[in-house]
């Protein structure tokens, strides 16, 4: 806003961005306040609202509510640190290829965001569930069959087939921008192909891998769908029991209570992290 | 009679032979061969697409040839890897590493070899002092200037005291006066350090005040190799002439002695002697040429013409004047004959047929 002021002489910079605001406030900012407060408040038997911590100390008091919040921050991570190695490999790939060529494996990738999510994690379903095409295959040729959803590996499987394509176009973004004479620079002074990589493509890649495992982390934390359906209820994270708690049970103190934690954990998590991979960067890594 | 058994010639320090590359369908470098003595300062010249970014890459190991072998110091390198041939690099652009420090970026070479903290301390400080670059250790590269950026690179290549030290047009990105600055410091540090360089450049002056050698190359092959004076004062084809800034090229049938250039017979140099009457051309230096409203008889080509155009460039003024079909151009010191003339007057143009080259008119000299 105030840059927008500076460059245009008219200050009507605001006006244009009214609309979009007060959708924002009237359908985002109230609910979610709305939820916030509801949080924080009980009927007594009476039916008067009184304030009370009750569900918060629910929360972090009953250890079935922790594990779950413990449950949603690990398959979360697991799904980053998973996109993360498997995003790097294809990103640094593309960099090397012809614009049509990326163009196309660009849109591959990103074509699980183009499927409907229920279609996506049934097709899933097909291939892992116990007799699912993975395990007949395996059984066909004598093996034993593998437990290969309703727990956390197919969550994480569900995730990263989605999330994956947000952490190749954040890691192209930066790695697009690396100057090859930087590379060659780094290799005519004695490093090999992994001491490149080590000491110099990946440091230079981290601002776009922060963004990306931000984007993930983020999305896979407040899921629904996918650990519905490929973690059933064996492996329940916290938005699918926060559904359960509100639809099934009308619980609506202790789902509100919920959302606002899984919220403010999450928000903990990136601003640590982002804290603590900006910090390393101004380090000396000469020690 | 048995055959006397040929000397050894010494093997060159650095030697490039037969190089070839071709991208696509173009051939790039086209049988190129140069050979550098130890300790060398050594400038391949020429315009832009001539190949010599192209020979400088092959040499740092950047770029593979098709053909050909480049040894350094009686070991065959031109299979092995850049990070594996001891010739330090610095870029146009410096590609400095945005992430490290500038002690970072001037460390790396030796924490990739592995040597001990406190000699690697000792050795960024002395290429720092090497460079005259302040103690920026802890400052990244985009918190200096052009100038120290350019120190950063070359203190960065030079503290591996490599074999050989590659300068990529290293001064063409800083502004005329620190470009002019630097040409003395990187020679000065070419002294003190000893070490064999190959410098690439498309400017003359830069080359001729920097090198010891200078190789003008063109589509990819060498036109002409030797000392700054050589070139500049010998040029030895058409080529080297125009891009030496020639603009004086007399051709013309030829004889004993002399020139037939239209209506004009110039003297010649005996020495240049041709195999048979035919077309032959000669250069001669702007600076060479005289003028003046009489007659000058110390010099035996001196002729009547006009000046056709004048142009003052502060220490120095060129002017064209045309001798009956043949425009030359004479470059004058602003003196105060100068003044005197005007476009359009009569004047005399004189030189010295022993200031004539002749330029081989075929390519292979």
């Amino acid at each position: 806003m105030q840059r927008n002021s500076q460059t245009t002489p008219t200050n009507l910079g605001w006006l244009f961005s009214l609309p979009a605001m007060l959708f924002f406030s009237a359908f985002f900012l109230l609910p979610l306040g709305a939820l916030c407060l509801r949080s924080f408040f009980e009927t007594t038997s009476a039916g008067v609202w009184v304030f009370s911590l009750a569900t918060y100390k629910e929360i972090f008091t009953d250890p079935y509510h922790l594990g779950l919040l413990w449950r949603t921050l690990k398959l979360s991570a697991m799904t980053t640190c998973v996109s993360i190695l498997l995003a790097f490999p294809v990103a640094l790939h593309l960099r090397q290829m012809s614009s049509r060529t990326r163009a196309l494996v660009t849109l591959a990738v990103l074509s699980p965001l183009l499927t409907s999510v229920i279609v996506r994690t049934l097709a899933w379903m097909v291939l892992l569930g116990p007799q699912g095409t993975i395990n007949r295959t395996l059984i066909s040729i004598g093996w034993q069959p593998y437990q290969l959803m309703y727990n956390d590996f197919g969550v994480v499987v569900g995730l990263t087939h989605v999330f994956l394509g947000y952490m190749i176009l954040s890691l192209m973004a930066t790695l697009d921008r690396i100057d090859d004479n930087i590379l060659l620079a780094a290799s005519n002074l004695g490093a090999n192909r992994w001491a490149v990589l080590w000491h110099v493509m990946i440091p230079l890649s981290l601002p776009g891998m922060l963004t990306g495992a931000v984007l993930v982390f983020t999305m896979s934390a407040s899921t629904y769908a996918t650990p519905v359906l490929l973690g059933g209820s064996k492996a329940k994270v916290l938005a699918t029991e926060i559904y359960d708690l509100a639809i099934n049970y009308l619980e609506f103190g202790l789902a509100a209570g919920m959302a606002v934690v899984l919220l403010l954990v999450v928000a903990l998590v990136v601003l640590c992290v982002t804290r603590f991979v900006e910090g390393g960067r101004r380090r000396v890594i000469f020690e | 009679m048995l055959e006397q058994p040929k000397t050894e010639a010494p093997v060159p320090f650095l030697r490039l032979l037969g190089l070839q590359k071709r991208f696509g369908s173009t051939a790039v470098i086209r049988d190129l061969s140069i050979e550098v003595k130890q300790g060398e300062f050594f400038a391949l010249l020429g315009p832009s697409g001539c190949g010599k970014t192209t020979t400088l890459r092959m040499l740092a190991g950047f770029i593979a040839p098709d053909g050909g072998t480049i040894s350094l110091d009686g070991l065959s390198i031109e299979r092995l890897p850049s990070h594996r041939r001891d010739a330090a690099m610095v870029f146009q652009n410096y590609a400095l590493f945005p992430h490290m420090t500038v002690f970072d970026n001037i460390a790396f070479g030796l924490k990739m070899q592995k040597r001990p903290k406190a000699e690697i301390i000792e050795r960024v400080h002395e290429a720092m002092r090497l460079v005259r670059l302040p103690s920026y250790d802890e400052r990244f590269p985009k918190e200096l200037s052009g100038g120290q950026q350019q120190r950063v690179a070359l203190a960065r290549a030079l503290v591996l005291r490599p074999k050989l030290l590659l300068l990529d047009e290293p001064l063409s990105n800083l502004d005329a006066n620190l470009r002019k600055a630097l040409r003395d410091e990187v020679i000065e540090i070419h002294r003190v350090t000893g070490t064999t360089t190959i410098f690439v450049t498309h400017d003359l002056e830069e080359a001729l005040v920097m090198a010891d050698r200078v190789a003008v190359m063109n589509k990819g092959q060498v036109e002409q190799c030797g000392t700054p004076q050589d070139i500049f004062l010998r040029p030895a084809t058409p080529f080297v002439a125009d891009f030496i800034g020639h603009e004086n090229i007399l051709e013309g049938e030829v004889g004993q002695g002399w020139l037939k250039k239209g209506t004009l017979r110039i003297q010649v140099p005996l020495a240049a002697q041709v195999k048979s009457a035919g077309l032959a051309r000669f250069a001669v230096l702007a600076s060479n040429i005289e003028l003046s409203e009489r007659p000058l008889s110390q010099y035996d080509n001196c002729f009547l013409g006009t000046i056709t155009r004048i142009r003052f460039y502060g220490g120095l003024t060129r002017v064209t004047v045309k001798l009956g079909d043949c425009e030359l151009v004479a470059q004058l010191g602003s003196s105060g004959l100068t003044r005197q003339l005007t476009e359009g007057a009569q004047a005399y143009a004189a030189w010295a047929s022993s200031d004539m080259v002749k330029i081989n008119t075929d390519a292979a000299q």
